[in-house]
């Protein structure tokens, strides 16, 4: 059953990684020395204020912006110095993705959109395997209908299926429930959780709700381009209370315009975001 | 609004420029078509004005104007010779001078007829005094005896010749070896408007071209103070019956109308592939706006909802258009210059040579250019404009991918046959009914429109069926290929339409093509019996002497000389053929359906059926003829053939032919070789015999109908060449289409890129979704084509049985050329697809 993961066993890793945007006068530094592991099985939410750095932090770990500096390692294979080929290869085999909005390829029936990177890999998905992950989703009777006929939960349960397929060594979710109402992200939030436990799938997801955050085994918080905190089996309480007291600490209200006006990552979970 | 128009203008210059591109394309092809020809014009009538310039009368045999008709004989009507001396003695007269005119070929350093089959070949007297008749000595001077010529500058060039050096000509006989004395320039032209000009000594020319001794003209010059009219009605005073007086004023206004009628010809033909290209460049414009306007759903919405009026959303697109219809006018003009350019250095290549002046670019090309340019596009963003005014307000809230449910387009289905169906009939009452060009170009115009409407809704199954071998053969790239290409079935289906546009007539012109060389060889094949058929490559009168020549050797049976002469019946030119009658049907098959050809032999003469019928004779009737040389006669109607076997209309018996010409000229020889003469050997005797005469060939059954072949396929060589400018514009627009689509998909191709799709996939996958478009669109055309050719055949059933040929290896050739050149412009959208920045796609804005 539940794989059951060694402490040294480390999915995916990052190294006194340093992110920055501009130079001179609009130097923005996004990423300010993070060291960071992911245990195989895990599942960990990160979180931080606008501007902290998450989103930047996990697009750097899932290998699609690079670093300015520091390192990353996905299982034993250090990424930072990959080409765009050996980049992408490595997404499609190894590693799973879960975005806000616009996960699936309208043209593409729901189940050509789960097998959508094995079929780029040419490869077929290990038997029983897809049928076990579509009924874990529940859309075994969604599966001929396209995107535009699926409802927003059932759309992000197929992008979880997607990123599931291939088994990769890692699962990233950019606010995988941003756009999902309360119950749909908690049926999310409950298939991800699962697939860890059940499945030990490695899972690193963004986002800024503390009741999603809550789902995970552990939080880190980020803010100003560093991890400041780490929360152990969180409830939404807890991180809420945290996120409060790490928003206040460290907004002062001309540092954070000048951040939001100069990042050029000001549209992710920056002050426009509804749920901000 | 203007700001926001502006602003939009600016910030998408890509899509600008590859949308103008369908402009300028279209009009540089107007404009350099009214150049061209301007220039042309503008250029004969400098001749025409040196030529009238340096004469102020001249006197000719009535009814002989400007006549570009060319005959295979150089027998005309003439002017008495007795009449210059006459008219040198009219008071007031300065100076009278004879013209007589032939063929004459200057022979080049391989022995061949300069000119080739190009323009005319012509041997003139030299005027008595130079600068008469606008001749003009550029160098040495003119012949004044027997064995001298003068030549025109322009040969004289090109040929690298040396004044004062020995020529070989070619002048109604023999090969001759005469002295190049002078060139000479007509006006400020170095030859006659391309014809090579060969001039003679007065006596020779007279001996070498006026078989009865009497001259094509007489020009006159009047004395200084003398009065024109007065000078003039004297003349004719003196001048005899069927002579008449033209003043210089009447030759230019004869010439120049002559000279416009020919030109406009030519204009208009390469106008209509101008008409083609734009026609092209519409669908392109309306589709580049159609998905612009649908990209901009927010953008309009948003400005709804703060206040802007549909008048004001409606104004904004079609300035946007303004404003790049009058910039493609723009460049469209000026790249119309260098494609004028481009096709004078053809024509020059072709040995017509124009005057280096510059080119004539009149204001009414630059109004038509602009007008063109403007009136097009803004024709054409009309319905993608009427679209965005129909945006709501509310639009601007929604998320703006919302796929548009795929419609059943029954009023599309409806309309679309509607008009393919008024476009057929157009194309029947064209062809069937003598509509003339404008129903055909209407009906043509109407079956393509017809069928571009009816397009979106065949372009799901048609690129279904088409893209399931990609699909199966690539995978996940080739599926999502041909997803993508069905997904907006109107984009897909305008992108193809445009190329269907030009596909579809290549498709016909190349059906029409492959029909009428297998029909002329099938014609061939029926009607040739000879072995060998000799004549002029150059379409000239070849000596009669060669048919004795021929007729002279052991291997052959029999040499029939064919003459071909022009006379006149109820006022109109008509040719007439003179042949042995009795031995015709030895080498050519004639059906004769009334009376015999063996009468002919004691005179009268036999009618086509076609020619009884339009001169409304029957067996037995007299027919009132008149010859150029020798006038009237009575002619009995003693036999109706079959013309569609034999193309000649009129046919009498040699030896009559005789009596009413005085020249004896010949235009072809049909050869039978004697028993037991192999081909190859009654070739080469033959080959041999004709070696005297440069330019004469004898061709065999297969030679023959390759040489029709090959005159077919130049004409449609020539126009797919003209069409391919349609073809390319319809290619910029797959171009532009994918670009487009590409700007739509950043998203999807972001995320595909996220999952693992590599860039090479990405590319890929463009590229076969462009191949597809292309695809659809060749299938649509050939399919329009096909109809088209199948239709002309059967309409001229009656008059020109064609055979209907489907060229199936051309036909396959466009499919294949349709997928290198689809996956051509598949190559830079593509690129921009696999650049997509995966972070920025996938990042939620």
């Amino acid at each position: 059953m539940a794989e059951v993961p060694t402490a040294v066993r480390v999915a995916a890793s990052a190294t006194d990684l340093v992110k920055v945007y501009g130079s001179g006068d609009t130097e923005v530094r996004a990423l300010d020395g993070v060291d960071i592991r992911f245990p195989v099985g895990g599942f960990t939410a990160i979180m931080g204020p606008s501007g902290s750095g998450k989103s930047t932090l996990l697009h750097c770990l899932a290998g699609l912006d690079r670093p300015t500096s520091g390192s990353v390692h996905i299982g034993d294979t250090e990424i930072t110095g990959l080409g765009d080929a050996e980049l992408t290869r490595l997404r499609r085999d190894r590693i799973g993705f879960i975005f806000q909005a616009f996960n699936l390829i309208p043209t593409l029936t729901a189940a050509e959109n789960i097998e959508l990177p094995l079929r780029l890999a040419g490869r077929r998905a290990e038997a029983g395997w897809l049928d076990r992950l579509i009924d874990t989703v529940g859309l075994r009777h969604r599966l001929d209908h396209r995107p535009s006929e699926l409802s927003g939960g059932q759309q992000q349960r197929t992008a979880a299926a997607r990123a599931l397929a291939t088994r990769p060594d890692i699962v990233f979710g950019d606010e995988p429930t941003g756009n999902l109402d309360s119950r749909a992200g908690g049926d999310l939030l409950g298939l991800l959780r699962s697939s860890a436990r059940e499945f030990g799938q490695t899972i690193v997801m963004v986002t800024h709700d503390p009741g999603a955050a809550a789902f995970a085994d552990r939080v880190v918080f980020l803010a100003d381009g560093r991890i400041v905190d780490e929360m152990a089996d969180p409830t939404a309480d807890r991180v809420l209370e945290r996120m409060k007291h790490l928003e206040l600490g460290v907004s002062a209200p001309d540092a954070a315009d000048a951040a939001a006006a100069s990042d050029p990552e000001v549209a992710d979970g920056g002050p426009a975001d509804p749920n901000g | 609004m203007w700001l926001v128009t502006v602003k939009g203008l600016l910030a998408h210059k890509l899509r600008l420029a590859m949308t103008a591109l369908a402009v300028i394309l279209g009009v540089a092809f107007v404009a350099g078509s009214f150049i061209l020809t301007d220039t042309i014009e503008r250029s004969f009538q400098g001749v025409i004005n040196d030529i009238a310039g340096g004469i102020d009368l001249q006197v000719r045999p009535e009814g002989t104007g400007a006549d570009f008709e060319a005959g295979f004989s150089q027998e005309r009507a003439t002017v008495p010779a007795t009449l210059l001396d006459e008219v040198r003695d009219v008071e007031g007269v300065a100076l009278a001078d004879a013209v007589v005119s032939g063929q004459a070929q200057v022979i080049d350093a391989d022995g061949q007829p300069v000119g080739g089959m190009g323009p005319p070949t012509l041997g003139l007297n030299a005027p008595t005094e130079e600068g008469f008749a606008g001749i003009e000595v550029r160098e040495g001077r003119l012949p004044t005896s027997r064995g001298e010529v003068a030549l025109d500058a322009f040969t004289v060039r090109t040929q690298g010749l040396e004044v004062g050096s020995a020529i070989t000509i070619l002048a109604g006989g023999p090969l001759e070896e005469v002295t190049l004395v002078g060139s000479v320039g007509f006006g400020a032209a170095d030859n006659l408007a391309g014809a090579t000009v060969l001039l003679f000594a007065f006596d020779e020319a007279l001996e070498r071209f006026s078989p009865t001794g009497d001259y094509d003209q007489i020009e006159i010059l009047v004395e200084d103070g003398a009065e024109l009219a007065t000078v003039a009605d004297r003349v004719a005073s003196v001048v005899s019956d069927g002579v008449e007086v033209v003043t210089s004023e009447q030759l230019v206004e004869e010439n120049t109308e002559a000279v416009a009628g020919v030109l406009g010809v030519f204009s208009t033909a390469l106008l209509a592939f101008a008409g083609v290209a734009l026609f092209v460049g519409v669908f392109i414009i309306v589709n580049t706006f159609s998905i612009t306007v649908a990209q901009r759903v927010r953008e309009f919405a948003l400005l709804r909802a703060i206040g802007a009026g549909r008048r004001q959303i409606m104004t904004s697109v079609l300035v946007e258009a303004g404003v790049l219809g009058l910039l493609g006018g723009l460049v469209g003009l000026a790249l119309g210059v260098l494609l004028a350019i481009g096709l004078r250095a053809l024509l020059a290549a072709f040995g017509l040579d124009l005057p280096a002046e510059g080119l004539l670019v009149l204001p009414r090309t630059i109004v038509v250019g602009l007008v063109v340019g403007l009136v097009v596009t803004v024709a054409a963003a009309i319905a993608p404009a009427l679209r965005a005014t129909r945006i709501a307000p509310v639009q601007a809230l929604q998320s703006a991918a919302v796929p548009t449910p795929a419609r059943r387009g029954w009023g599309r289905l409806v309309a679309g046959s509607l008009v393919t169906l008024i476009g057929v009939v157009l194309l029947v009452i064209g062809l069937v009914a003598d509509g003339g060009v404008a129903a055909l170009g209407g009906g043509a115009g109407a079956v393509f429109i017809g069928v571009a409407l009816l397009s979106p809704l065949l372009a799901r199954p048609v690129v279904s069926v088409l893209g399931l071998p990609i699909a199966r053969l690539l995978g996940i790239r080739g599926e999502l290929a041909r997803e993508n290409a069905m997904r907006n079935p109107r984009r897909t289906a305008t992108t193809a339409s445009a190329l269907m546009v030009g596909v579809g007539l290549v498709g016909f012109v190349g059906i029409l093509g492959a029909s009428l060389t297998a029909s002329l060889g099938d014609a061939v094949d029926e009607v040739y019996r000879l072995d060998l058929d000799v004549r002029s490559t150059t379409f000239q009168a070849i000596p009669a002497a060669i048919g004795d020549d021929l007729a002279a050797l052991g291997e052959t049976e029999l040499a029939l000389t064919q003459r071909l002469g022009q006379f006149e019946l109820d006022d109109a030119q008509r040719f007439l053929f003179g042949v042995d009658t009795d031995r015709v049907t030895d080498i050519y098959a004639i059906e004769v359906t009334e009376g015999s050809l063996d009468e002919l032999a004691a005179g009268g003469i036999a009618l086509s059926e076609s020619a009884a019928e339009r001169d409304g004779v029957g067996l037995g009737d007299a027919l009132q003829v008149r010859f150029p040389a020798t006038g009237e006669a009575t002619l009995d109607v003693r036999a109706i053939y079959d013309g569609r076997s034999i193309d000649v209309d009129y046919m009498i018996d040699t030896a009559f032919y005789r009596e009413f010409y005085v020249s004896d000229e010949v235009f072809a020889i049909g050869v039978l070789l004697a028993d037991g003469v192999s081909p190859e050997d009654g070739q080469g005797a033959v080959d041999a015999a004709l070696a005297a005469y440069p330019g004469v060939v004898a061709m065999d059954r297969t030679a023959v109908r390759e040489n029709l072949t090959a005159q077919v396929d130049q004409v449609v060589g020539l126009v797919y060449g003209l069409l391919g400018l349609a073809i390319v514009i319809a290619f910029v627009g797959i171009v532009n289409t994918l670009a487009l689509s590409v700007f739509e998909r950043v998203r999807e191709l972001g995320l595909l890129r996220a999952v693992g799709m590599s860039r090479r996939q990405v590319r890929s996958m463009i590229r076969w979704e462009s191949v597809l478009i292309s695809v659809l669109g060749v299938t649509l055309g050939l399919g329009v084509g096909l109809f088209f050719g199948w239709l002309l055949v059967q309409a001229l059933q009656d008059d020109f049985p064609l055979r209907l040929v489907i060229p199936t290896g051309q036909l396959a050739l466009a499919v294949v050329i349709a997928v290198v050149a689809g996956v051509l412009a598949g190559v830079l959208p593509a690129r921009r697809a696999a650049r997509v920045d995966v972070l920025r796609a996938v990042t939620t804005d």
